[in-house]
């Protein structure tokens, strides 16, 4: 059924046809603003960066020709939200109150020590792609939940129908397995 | 940039097959929270005007028929079968609406497009019988619909035994590890309260002060014992919370890990559960959540009886009264106590939802079978005028026999149910409560 859909967005978007900005706000408009909202916890906040990544999108498609239309929008959206937030902090203008990523970026202290003279961007994301796949379906959703929408634990764990102590400890022996693996390939600073 | 701003971009580059995955577990997860409530509102198939006197919502959501003015509830003699649903985002009345041509009718599927609706409305949504079903109203006592829920899980039964092996095995190798610990704590000199320790020490070097005391030695030397005596108590102190924070970390480290083989096994039973029943059921997800929660796998394992059997027979076992076998049998017995409860409750919960639920996929199937046309209404148009129509002339009800019986409704056609074990109330996502109570 999405498979359709994504199809004739994809046409429509080849086609540079307008209706198929629609077609995304109503099929996928709900996912981007989640993850802007997870980021911002503010609508308006996330409404604009709907309004961003649909641009992104009419801009990347063509040439680009993503195989699933969710999965680019929330990535494109992820970006513009994590870019929104950087330069916001850096200029002191927001203060996002109970967002979730303070929390994770303190969650990911220790990620600090893996060696950027060694592993680039690329070879990271290979790296997190490969641990990804490794990993079991409970496992694989919780570390993408926080990681990449920036889900709250609590909000996991009811989800997944476990206890937040679990997403933790998972979340805890994952980045240690994730990091270990990144050492024994020699990636990682001694 | 740091790392882990770069880890954190690097995350949003993943594979784009990964992150569709994960949006669709998302998106059926949360249709899974959303639908047990209509699930469990649709296995209670009541008839209005029969069953609704039963049901007594603490909400004024569903309609109530009229009653008479000796205080029962008016009786129409129609045939009909009504699901009410309490979600919000079941579509109204679509008329338009036709049974799949493959005839796989099932109220999940039925409740998981509607859900996909683009509607807010607070809606129920009535399954009514048209006219001409009695002959296949008297199918539904085939006994084949009469299977009870264990017989539908006892295809799994060997299945889950291998995974309850699995998980005592894993979990005493565990435990194993934990002993391990906790026999190295307590064998590390460090295992008595601290004070004790302190003690020997003072006791160690209060010769010292008896000899200085009598002259034998000078202030000097005097000195030097007592600045090594607060080292060594100050090594004692730190050496103590090193080796407790080392035991405290590590029994924490395999009790956690013994918490994640409980959720894994309870896991491993709801997923060999939907491989059965199919994804589509989230009534599987649910009776799990309520499993799960029931048994309380955290509030067990940390449970005073469990903890204190396990410190006894460590206790019993430096004593030389138990042995390494004695440990693994007990460990053995309360982990097949939790997995049988486990089950048991599991199990209790799918008769209920997942058992009446295929009860509802297999009359509504029957209906499709059968080329016999339903319809959705809106709750709002769900009233005694317009259910009762010319075209619906009988009435269905699904209770247990003993309710059936306490009705001289010679147009009721029951279906009957074991639901005994039950008290047959329900309560959805938003707390509303239903009863199902004798009039």
């Amino acid at each position: 059924m999405k498979n359709s859909i994504d199809d004739v967005i994809i046409k429509l978007l080849f086609d540079r046809d307008e209706r198929a900005l629609e077609k995304i706000q109503t099929e996928y408009g709900q996912l981007i603003k989640y993850i802007a909202f997870n980021l911002f916890k503010n609508s308006d906040v996330a409404e604009e960066c709907l309004n961003d990544t649909l641009l992104d999108i009419w801009n990347s498609i063509p040439p680009n020709k993503p195989a699933s239309v969710s999965s680019y929008a929330s990535m494109l959206a992820r970006r513009r939200a994590i870019d929104r937030l950087r330069k916001e902090n850096a200029e002191k203008r927001i203060h996002p109150g109970n967002s979730t990523y303070p929390d994770v970026y303190e969650e990911l202290a220790d990620i600090d020590d893996l060696s950027d003279r060694v592993i680039d961007g690329i070879e990271l994301s290979r790296h997190i792609n490969a641990f990804l796949k490794s990993l079991s379906g409970v496992n694989r959703e919780i570390f993408i939940s926080r990681y990449f929408d920036f889900e709250e634990l609590d909000s996991i764990a009811k989800r997944l129908k476990i206890s937040k102590n679990s997403v933790n400890t998972r979340l805890f022996r994952m980045k240690n397995t994730f990091k270990k693996q990144l050492s024994e390939g020699g990636y990682r600073n001694e | 940039m740091s790392e882990r701003d770069r880890f954190l971009d690097a995350m949003g580059d993943i594979d784009q097959e990964l992150l569709r995955e994960h949006i669709e577990y998302k998106k059926k997860m949360s249709l899974g929270r959303m639908i047990p409530a209509a699930v469990s509102a649709a296995a209670v198939i009541l008839a209005v005007g029969v069953a609704i006197p039963f049901l007594t919502p603490r909400h004024d959501t569903i309609p109530q028929p009229d009653t008479t003015d000796d205080g029962t509830t008016a009786v129409e003699p129609v045939e009909r079968l009504v699901l009410y649903s309490e979600l919000s985002g079941v579509p109204a009345y679509d008329e338009n609406y036709t049974p799949p041509a493959d005839g796989e009718v099932r109220i999940g599927s039925e409740l998981e497009s509607a859900l996909n609706a683009d509607t807010d409305s607070d809606v129920a949504f009535a399954l009514v019988l048209k006219s001409g079903s009695s002959e296949y109203l008297n199918s539904l006592s085939d006994p084949e619909l009469m299977k009870t829920a264990d017989e539908m899980l006892s295809i799994n039964e060997e299945r889950m035994a291998a995974f309850k092996e699995k998980f005592i095995s894993e979990a005493l190798e565990h435990l194993r590890t934990m002993t391990e610990g906790d026999y190295k704590y307590k064998t590390s000199g460090y295992n008595g309260s601290i004070s004790d320790g302190i003690e020997k020490i003072k006791e160690k070097y209060s010769d010292i002060v008896d000899l200085h005391r009598i002259g034998e030695i000078d202030y000097q030397e005097f000195d030097d014992a007592m600045t090594r005596y607060i080292n060594d108590i100050d090594t004692y102190i730190n050496e103590y919370k090193d080796a407790r924070t080392e035991f405290q970390m590590e029994y924490f480290e395999q009790q956690g890990k013994l918490d994640l083989l409980y959720e894994e096994y309870a896991m491993s039973i709801r997923d060999e559960l939907v491989s059965v029943y199919g994804d589509n059921n989230s009534s599987i997800y649910w009776a799990f959540d309520i499993s799960f929660r029931g048994v309380d796998i955290y509030g067990t394992w940390r449970s005073s009886r469990e903890c204190q059997q396990y410190w006894d027979a460590l206790e019993k076992r430096e004593n030389g009264i138990a042995t390494e076998v004695d440990m693994e049998s007990l460990v053995r017995s309360w982990l097949e106590e939790y997995s049988q409860n486990f089950t048991k409750k599991m199990r209790a919960v799918i008769d209920r939802y997942v058992f009446n639920n295929n009860v509802t996929h297999t009359v509504t199937k029957t209906l499709t079978d059968s080329g016999i046309n339903y319809s959705f209404l809106e709750v709002k148009t769900v009233s005694e005028e317009n259910i009762v129509t010319n075209d619906t002339d009988c009435v269905i009800a699904i209770m247990t026999k003993e309710q059936i019986e306490s009705f001289d409704v010679p147009e009721t056609v029951g279906v009957e149910l074991d639901l005994a074990p039950y008290d047959w109330q329900d309560e959805d996502s938003d707390g509303v409560v239903y009863s199902l109570q004798r009039k």
